[in-house]
């Protein structure tokens, strides 16, 4: 294996992953912030590095359409977009996942509107977070370049045959540059599975049909079963993520023996991990994977702390402060020894996360 | 090494973010860590944008503005000048007054028949990044040359930038 350490921005360290990947068919309706990875990709094809076909159709919607018809011919795919572009995309996603459709959508995760914005927060994804798709959330452009060539890799494991979605910060980690060590084609074209005919709507030697009715008497099973392959799928990807060359896992814990926890993920971990001291009684869990949602790692972490303070980019929008907290508060609520749980909001539309604001909340709660 | 955080202040279209990818790729291909990103809005081209910079010795985590710069870049005159901030700002004149320097890039670069300055701030800052917080950009301006990530009319622009700048500091 070759490894190449250069600069590279998220937007362009996903784009180089996707490339990378060489899937058949992207479809994307450029959308700020991840418009550079269509004009990247665009450009390796027009300049015969890539030999995808790249479809511009006239919005979201059909965009993930056609991902979703060249995924059931058994071609790899991917897609791009983020905000209004996904909430658009919703009706086709539950169809991708319902039918075990394997697709890599990253997502530079966008405010939704009104008001208008175009800046950073997880309310996005956190709409359309129970729909079948597997969401990983990105720290750093290192962790972008990882989980999407991982995407592609377990997407497409035959156990899992599932949609999933990286998640990387807009305007934080998709414009911003760092180094990164990414691995040369070769190793990456070895690492992922080769593409069969097999199972394909062009299988002609095994003809099939595709999203057909399902009455009541098939329809929960079928649903149950989704639900059951989606939970499964944890262990696949705990698997995965540890024996990639560059290791990682569905939970990181920083400061495990501190008695306080924050509940975070993406880019704002960093700043949280560059702000408490190494000896501080307050530790981070960090959540890369939130779709399988973790639940039996963070018990292990979490329980019998003193208290975890879940901080959410999202509101849930029913009084209930954010989608992180009640799910980190489902997780822990049959334990005897559970911690106290408190939610805190932080960054909606982009708004800054200072160090002096992880500070602060350290300061209410301790 | 205590990590150097550089605040770049412009008007978007006037090439500041481009200077500061550029740099921090540069950066980058020594040992060092450099993180670099942009800020502006929706507005884009004559709007007020910023790019921020840090420059340390250890993998860089955080990712938020920089509000303590170590040093400011500006294509403006600023109203206020924070104490301990190195300045380095394109003006009328060419003058130094304590942290502040006053660098006529537009001028310089008009002169050589070139409507863009950033590259003369460019250099600039590596004479500060060189001579104020001792930072070896041999490495920096080799990378430049080699790998030819800038052209020879801008890398003219930047060498003019650090001989002014070397001479007011």
């Amino acid at each position: 294996m070759r490894e190449n350490t250069i600069s590279l921005t998220g937007n362009e360290a996903a784009a180089l992953a996707i490339a990378q990947a060489n899937p058949q068919l992207i479809a994307g309706y450029p959308i700020t912030p991840v418009t550079e990875i269509l004009h990247i990709l665009s450009q390796n094809i027009n300049n015969k590095k890539m030999i995808s076909q790249l479809i511009l159709p006239e919005s979201e919607h059909s965009a993930i359409s056609a991902c979703l018809g060249a995924s059931a011919c058994n071609m790899r795919t991917a897609t791009a977009t983020a905000s209004q572009g996904l909430l658009l995309m919703h009706e086709v996603l539950g169809v991708v996942s319902g039918l075990r459709l394997p697709v890599v959508m990253i997502v530079g995760n966008r405010a939704v509107s009104a008001p208008l914005n175009i800046h950073n927060d997880h309310s996005d994804t956190m709409a359309i977070k129970d729909s079948g798709w597997l969401q990983f959330y990105a720290e750093s452009v290192q962790e972008i370049y990882d989980l999407t060539l991982l995407a592609f890799k377990l997407s497409e494991d035959e156990n899992i045959n599932l949609p999933i979605m990286v998640c990387m910060d807009g305007f934080i980690t998709t414009h911003e540059l760092n180094k990164i060590k990414v691995f040369d084609n070769e190793f990456v074209n070895e690492y992922l599975p080769k593409k069969t005919n097999k199972n394909s709507l062009f299988d002609f030697d095994d003809p099939k049909t595709m999203g057909h009715l399902a009455l009541p008497k098939d329809y929960q099973n079928l649903r149950l079963k989704l639900e059951q392959t989606i939970k499964k799928s944890k262990e696949i990807i705990k698997q995965e993520f540890s024996s990639f060359e560059h290791k990682m896992n569905l939970i990181e814990v920083y400061n495990p023996l501190a008695s306080n926890f924050f509940v975070c993920m993406a880019s704002a971990c960093g700043t949280i991990k560059e702000t408490l001291k190494k000896d501080s009684d307050w530790g981070l869990l960090k959540i890369s994977v939130f779709r399988p949602f973790p639940n039996e790692e963070i018990i292990q972490i979490l329980k019998g702390k003193r208290q975890v303070i879940v901080l959410d980019k999202s509101l849930t929008l029913k009084g209930n402060g954010g989608h992180l907290y009640e799910e980190v508060r489902s997780a822990l609520y049959d334990q005897d020894n559970r911690p106290k749980i408190y939610g805190e909001i932080y960054g909606l539309g982009g708004k800054p996360f200072y160090p002096k604001d992880i500070k602060k909340i350290v300061k209410k709660y301790d | 090494m205590d990590t150097i955080k550089i605040i770049f202040l412009a008007k978007g279209g006037e090439g500041i973010k481009s200077i500061s990818l550029k740099l921090a790729k540069a950066i980058n291909s020594t040992g060092l860590f450099c993180q670099s990103f942009p800020e502006y809005g929706p507005e884009r081209s004559g709007s007020y944008i910023s790019a921020y910079l840090r420059i340390s010795d250890h993998e860089i985590l955080s990712h938020y503005p920089i509000k303590k710069p170590t040093i400011v870049i500006s294509t403006y005159e600023l109203q206020k000048y924070q104490k301990g901030v190195f300045y380095l700002v394109n003006s009328n004149q060419n003058i130094r007054n304590n942290n502040i320097i006053f660098l006529q890039a537009k001028k310089l670069a008009k002169k050589n028949n070139c409507p863009f300055f950033n590259f003369v701030l460019l250099g600039g800052l590596l004479t500060i990044l060189e001579k104020q917080f001792n930072l070896d950009i041999n490495e920096i301006l080799n990378y430049f040359k080699k790998d030819l990530i800038i052209s020879k009319k801008d890398f003219g622009l930047l060498s003019l930038g650090f001989i002014k700048t070397k001479q007011l500091l």
